[in-house]
């Protein structure tokens, strides 16, 4: 008699429990939801508080293709958000094997030095790095977009020297033993065993490069090599904004994000899990 | 180990030298599209970066249109139009300038003035002007407007994108509160009445939009000089807590605590009156063509200058933007003048007028129907504003290296309090006056 009304009593509590976090959530999701019902509002009823108020419309999404090449502005942001997660996770892999397993004396101060970078703001190293990619005659390429962003990559090398340190050193160790060379140990043992971290390390360069807007707007002119940060601000401009278009275009640009995200959802929370970076 | 690091850093500073070199010699290439620096008369392409140039709706058609109509005008030369928002075309243009190709002409806004002495490599009017063109060209244009660009004697720029304060007004809002559109208030005391009667009504009343981002400080200024006061005293001082300002900014502080402002940002409250639901909003005439089409079938909108204090002369300062040279070469300056004299003339401010709603500098266009004649004619909204130009003072810039971090100061940690979370005219004003001066060193 007893058990039934248990099993019921947890289910209830179990239910209860859900509410906060789906409150939580629903507040998370509040604005995703709001720019996409504002992009198929009707301009004339664009500010008004009900969600519903005229039928809906997507003369904003023609109005955003129109205006933009999504496609074109969403290919360059993957090609260089990739490029800038493998360039950066390639950078410091090595830096974080060099700074665990070489004994040198300046050791720390390279690693303190490495740190540091990550206070230096990027608008401060903006004109430099112009200087720098101009020089190079990289303007408006890809490499002009991603090579900058390789350099700060503090973060990926401080997060994989941590793991790095807590790492096994029996296995390194004995590897040497065997005649393994560098390479060796970090292709077959340091990368297969730290491929969660590896993955969520990408993962955060990835979203962040993605959500770049100051570099890619000074490295690109036009919209050939431009990203979907600087081709969003043509909707903002000093005659007011034209927010119609542009939740339109938000929506467009954050769609590929989004599918990407739910196909590869468990593989991303399980990255992270693992990785002990969530 | 160590000779492996130094050995590294030597290679890395041969990779840099090498790079720097190879550049040098391959420029001349580079920049050469289309140019061809020699006689005059052959083909000359000048880069211009603009704020408007390339975004959606009005501004960016009409920056298009003043470059379609200068190119038809000059075969000879072609514009390479480039677009930067306003927030970073000064950070794109030092940037490029350091890598030793800025653009040969570029809209910086004026509350980037002091940045640009300072900062970028600007050729004065009178160097890029050939003899006796600059004065010749400066007649029948609003004095006061051409001040803007002067600094030290010397010309910098000239004004380019130029607007003014100006109260904007939903006309069914007023009808509905008992009010007649057609009067609107002139006096701050007047407007106050009408912002509480449309309270009344169930909408907001009136919103200054004094305390947005930086560039909203044309309006702070406004005030301020409209109460007789002024940010800058002859000397240089800065008088953000003398009795004229702290009065002026005491305005704002009391329209909210009265309700008749309601306390959002600047964004907020131009969606709100966008919306139909605020009845006026005191902001840039530059809004003024994007206004016109947000509020086609929502409202009835009407236009009238800014509000006086009672019994004071009106002084508002203006906001926009300048058009300053950077060419390096003379082909290039030349064809950089061209296009500045162009952009500045009687057909350039027609076309900035009547399709993005910047004010035109040169009063005789007003009337004449070969320019703004019959377009003032069909809509006469832009008006207040042109009137207001005569009693215009020039907008002052804090300048040195500090002066947009005092200039952002001023705004986000005193208008903005006083505005929106009821902060202390007085003390609020005295005590970021003070920081102000730290950074300022004055």
């Amino acid at each position: 008699m007893s058990r039934p009304t248990g099993r019921r009593r947890r289910t209830l509590l179990r239910g209860l429990a859900h509410v906060p976090l789906l409150l939580v959530a629903a507040a998370i999701a509040f604005p995703v939801l709001w720019a996409v019902a504002t992009s198929v509002k009707p301009t004339a009823v664009l500010y008004d508080l009900n969600p519903f108020a005229a039928t809906p419309t997507l003369v904003h999404y023609r109005s955003a293709l129109d205006a933009l090449p999504v496609v074109r502005l969403v290919l360059n942001t993957a090609v260089m958000s990739a490029a800038v997660a493998l360039g950066q996770l390639t950078v410091a892999t090595l830096a974080a094997y060099g700074l665990t397993q070489y004994r040198f004396r300046t050791r720390r101060l390279a690693f303190a030095l490495l740190i540091g970078t990550a206070l230096v703001p990027q608008q401060a190293l903006v004109v430099p790095h112009y200087l720098l990619v101009s020089r190079l005659g990289l303007l408006d390429s890809y490499a002009g977009l991603v090579l900058p962003q390789l350099a700060s990559s503090a973060l990926a090398v401080f997060l994989l020297r941590q793991q790095l340190a807590v790492f096994p050193a029996e296995l390194i160790e004995s590897a040497k033993l065997a005649g393994a060379s560098d390479r060796l140990i970090l292709l077959r043992i340091v990368v297969p065993n730290l491929r969660p971290v590896l993955v969520a390390v990408g993962i955060v360069v990835f979203i962040q490069t993605w959500n770049e807007y100051l570099w890619p707007l000074l490295a690109t002119s036009g919209t050939s090599r431009a990203t979907v940060q600087v081709g969003l601000r043509i909707f903002e401009t000093e005659q007011g904004t034209a927010w119609g278009p542009l939740m339109a275009a938000a929506s467009l640009v954050a769609a590929p994000l989004v599918v990407a995200y739910a196909l590869a959802q468990r593989r991303v929370t399980d990255a992270f899990l693992r990785s002990g970076l969530g | 180990m160590r000779t492996t690091l130094l050995g590294l850093a030597l290679a890395a500073g041969l990779v840099t030298a090498a790079c720097g070199s190879g550049a040098e010699t391959n420029e001349p290439g580079d920049d050469g599209a289309g140019s061809s620096p020699g006689g005059g008369g052959d083909p000359v392409t000048i880069v211009f970066e603009s704020y408007n140039y390339g975004t959606e709706g009005v501004g960016g058609e009409g920056m298009q249109q003043l470059i379609d109509a200068f190119e038809a005008e000059h075969p000879e030369i072609t514009i390479d139009p480039k677009g930067t928002p306003t927030a970073e075309i000064h950070t794109s243009v030092h940037a490029q300038a350091a890598a030793g190709n800025p653009p040969d002409v570029a809209q910086i806004g004026w509350s980037k003035f002091g940045y640009l002495l300072e900062n970028l490599p600007y050729v004065p009017m009178e160097e890029v002007a050939p003899e006796g063109e600059l004065d010749q060209h400066l007649e029948g244009m609003y004095p006061a407007a051409v001040e803007l660009g002067r600094h030290d004697g010397e010309l910098a720029g000239l004004p380019f994108t130029v607007s003014t304060p100006t109260l904007f007004i939903n006309a069914d809002l007023f009808r509905a509160a008992g009010l007649d559109p057609a009067e609107p208030p002139t006096t701050w005391t007047q407007a106050k009445e009408a912002a509480e009667a449309i309270v009344g009504t169930g909408a907001q009343g009136i919103y200054v939009d004094a305390a947005g981002d930086a560039k909203s400080d044309f309006l702070t200024q406004s005030l301020i000089d409209s109460n007789g006061g002024r940010l800058l005293g002859d000397d240089g001082s800065l008088q953000l807590d003398s009795p004229e300002a702290v009065e002026a900014l005491s305005l704002l502080a009391d329209l909210s605590a009265s309700g008749a402002q309601p306390r959002v940002g600047e964004a907020e409250a131009v969606a709100m009156f966008q919306a139909g639901q605020l009845g006026m909003l005191v902001t840039s005439s530059a809004l003024l063509a994007g206004m016109a089409t947000a509020s086609e079938g929502v409202f009835e909108l009407e236009t009238a200058g800014l509000p006086a204090y009672d019994g004071k002369d009106l002084a508002p300062t203006v906001s926009g933007a300048g058009i300053f040279v950077f060419s390096q070469d003379e082909e290039k300056r030349r064809a950089a003048w061209e296009f500045v004299k162009f952009a500045t003339s009687e057909r350039g401010y027609t076309v900035l007028a009547s399709t993005i709603g910047y004010l035109p500098l040169r009063p005789d266009i007003i009337d004449d129907p070969e320019y703004l004649g019959d377009f003032f004619a069909e809509d006469d909204r832009l008006l207040p504003t042109v009137e207001q130009l005569e009693s215009v003072v020039p907008y002052q810039v804090l300048a040195g290296e500090n002066g947009q971090q005092a200039l952002l100061l001023m705004q986000d940690n005193a208008i903005a309090p006083i505005m929106v979370s009821g902060a202390d005219p007085e003390s609020t004003l005295r005590d970021i006056a003070g920081q102000m001066r730290d950074l300022l060193g004055r």
